[in-house]
């Protein structure tokens, strides 16, 4: 059973990812995949690295997403 | 020209994206624009409410999070200006936030974070459903 402190600090944790990391994730997530892609014009190889942290970042993403909308959905 | 470009410039998406993070709005305009859609920019509600109309946008991305006010409000007072798709995106992600997107007119509800794939496939989807429909919704007239 939720408590009322419970839930308070529920919707306190709602509102900081809401106004911090899941804006930030977002921004980190295009920024890595546009590197990657200005790269490509330049350079292979480091157009490869930055691929492989555009797609880490991505995984990032995804799990996290996974986590946050199983708890919020409780 | 590779086959989805082609399909792009055929009944390109022209997007009004509303997002108040400066970084992560930036990154993904151009994101948007490498990708071959246009488009402009909005901060808050204000100026959108101020800018949708003139921009001949037949696709609105939202945050529903804003600094003067909501998406869902936002998209209550847009609904009248013309005919567009409209997507929210936001890091609220309960099934009631959800419901309370479509209940407001918006297509799809984006969880944040969502990668640059996610959002692409999305796009190519309302692209190719407004592609199947008239050429007046892709000309936004």
């Amino acid at each position: 059973m939720k408590t009322k402190s419970g839930s308070l600090e529920l919707a306190r944790l709602r509102k900081k990812w809401h106004d911090g990391p899941s804006q930030k994730l977002l921004g980190l997530a295009f920024g890595t995949k546009l590197l990657a892609m200005k790269l490509e014009l330049i350079d292979n190889e480091l157009a490869k690295e930055a691929e492989r942290i555009a797609e880490l970042t991505n995984q990032a993403v995804g799990e996290l997403q996974e986590i946050f909308s199983t708890e919020k959905n409780k | 020209m590779n086959d989805q470009t082609q399909l792009r410039e055929r009944c390109p998406l022209r997007i009004f994206l509303v997002e108040n993070h400066r970084d992560t709005a930036e990154y993904l305009r151009e994101y948007l624009e490498r990708i071959g859609y246009q488009v402009v920019l909005g901060r808050n509600m204000e100026m959108t409410l101020k800018e949708f109309p003139e921009a001949k946008c037949n696709l609105l991305i939202c945050d529903i999070g804003l600094p003067d006010g909501n998406g869902w409000e936002l998209m209550q007072k847009l609904r009248s200006t013309g005919k567009f798709v409209a997507l929210a995106m936001s890091g609220y992600a309960t099934a009631d936030d959800i419901e309370r997107s479509k209940a407001a007119g918006y297509l799809h509800h984006l969880i944040k974070p969502f990668s640059p794939q996610v959002l692409e496939a999305v796009l190519e989807q309302i692209g190719e459903d407004l592609r199947s429909e008239s050429e007046n919704v892709c000309g936004h007239e």
